[in-house]
């Protein structure tokens, strides 16, 4: 009986079971483990892609805006006094008809019922084709809704000019002033925000050569989320890319 | 751009890169191999254990020396356990010892350099394999270790090529590559807690045999 003969015992029987273990090993490993990682997709772009249509003909009917919209009312008004009357009527007509599409299609425009550029440009230039088929003349009607035109676009600007007083406002609330800045630092900014005032990226485009400021301000511009912004959706485009400059001393260099 | 990386297990092991892919295999084998060697040494030793205790309680027991042994030896080899043949062994030795009619120190002498020398044969049996054991508890984590080093060297090598880097990018690379270590681990472990277990069993059974051998030449030198 030599150690070549000899074998040993229990061979099969090990293993079947050592095949067991690795099989119980892996079924647990396939079944129990599945790490998945959703992306989480932080870009919800355009929801309000097609709505300035439909939210026209309602903007005229709710006045109960804030400040601003108010303003370009009486500068429309002022110019055509007598020939907005049919343009006003018409909408009026339509409005049981047209008004429940922005409601079901669009709810985020609905509860900004103010009269905005867009929507109120594209009235304009409809409802002023209609009313010349009525007789009026078309250079006439050109003339009207350029004029209305230059009004609302200073309305317009003006309300973005506000609002990003009011970011810049925000931001430099929260900036904290380092140390030792040099009187004529400057940074500037480029800020992507999202619809809903957050801030997705800021970018540095000129930094102040003082880095501790440069970086006080990219803190202060995430602490401040989210910005302020008009509740208009169709002003949203203004600050999708926002290019911000602070100084700490002065202001002027801004300018 | 709405995308969801799935990483489930098969996903993580075809999806590593090949050298990774060979360490795995590798080590799957010596886990398997590891694993056969835990479930045989178990048996074994269980069995070695049962039947030591059996033939003590038996020989202490026995009323006649010579009647047991007869009925021990006529136990086909297969069936018996170490401690049997150690005692068969002597037990030869000594009748053959006997019919040439040396001196007692003579006898006594020979009796038990037989029963030492199926002592050594059935501890080497029984410790057959355990080196394996041991060596697996060692390195096997090692083998698993560089192939998740190489894994991660790829997925960072792959990192240099994008141009905006975020985890996204290395998280699964590194995920495939801690597989391997995860399967040196899984070998390794039982190994050593087998190795170690296994290891003060015999050690026991050695014990054990060593004091039969001594009690039992005691028995025979008391042989008229």
């Amino acid at each position: 009986m030599t150690a070549a003969a000899y074998r040993e015992p229990y061979r099969a029987q090990a293993g079947v079971l050592a095949l067991l273990v690795h099989a119980a090993f892996f079924t647990f490993l396939y079944f129990g483990v599945s790490w998945q990682t959703f992306q989480v997709e932080s870009m919800s772009v355009e929801l309000w892609d097609g709505l300035p249509v439909p939210a026209a003909t309602g903007a005229e009917a709710a006045p109960p805006p804030p400040p601003q919209p108010i303003a370009p009312q009486p500068v429309e008004a002022a110019p055509v006094p007598a020939e907005v009357k049919p343009d006003i009527v018409l909408p009026d007509k339509q409005k049981p008809a047209s008004r429940p599409p922005p409601k079901v299609a669009s709810k985020p425009v609905e509860p900004t019922r103010k009269p905005s550029l867009l929507e109120r440009y594209g009235i304009g230039s409809s409802d002023g084709g209609a009313a010349s088929g009525n007789g009026r003349g078309a250079g006439q009607v050109q003339a009207e809704v350029a004029r209305e035109r230059a009004g609302r676009l200073s309305a317009t600007q003006k309300i973005i000019a506000e609002y990003v007083a009011r970011i810049r406002a925000k931001i430099k609330g929260n900036v904290i002033v380092p140390p030792d800045v040099p009187v004529n630092a400057l940074v500037r900014f480029s800020v992507t925000v999202l619809p809903d005032g957050t801030v997705m990226s800021a970018r540095l485009t000129q930094s102040s050569t003082f880095p501790a400021y440069d970086v006080a301000v990219e803190r202060a511009i995430l602490k401040s989320q989210p910005l302020p912004l008009p509740q208009d959706p169709d002003l949203f485009n203004n600050f999708r890319e926002l290019r911000l400059c602070f100084s700490p001393f002065r202001e002027d260099l801004c300018r | 751009m709405q995308f969801t990386q799935d990483l489930s297990f098969l996903h993580l092991i075809s999806n590593a890169s090949v050298l990774v892919q060979v360490v795995m295999g590798l080590l799957l084998l010596v886990s398997m191999t590891s694993w056969l060697y835990i479930f045989q040494k178990l048996l074994v030793l269980r069995r070695e254990k049962r039947l030591t205790a059996e033939f003590e309680q038996a020989f202490w027991g026995a009323a006649n020396l010579n009647e047991f042994y007869k009925l021990v030896s006529a136990i086909p080899d297969a069936e018996r356990g170490a401690l049997q043949r150690i005692f068969v062994a002597g037990g030869l030795e000594f009748s053959k010892l006997k019919k040439h009619a040396l001196g007692n120190d003579a006898l006594m002498e020979g009796t038990r350099r037989a029963m030492r020398a199926a002592y050594q044969r059935e501890m080497d049996r029984l410790e057959n394999h355990l080196a394996f054991l041991a060596s697996v508890g060692s390195v096997s984590p090692y083998v698993g270790l560089f192939g998740t080093v190489w894994g991660i060297m790829n997925a960072f090598r792959g990192l240099a090529n994008v141009g905006q880097a975020t985890l996204a990018h290395v998280a699964p690379g590194i995920a495939e590559a801690l597989v391997a270590t995860a399967m040196g681990l899984f070998a390794a472990i039982p190994a050593v807690l087998a190795y170690n277990r296994y290891s003060h069993d015999l050690n026991r059974l050695a014990t054990h045999f060593e004091s039969f051998g001594e009690e039992f030449s005691n028995v025979l030198q008391r042989q008229p």
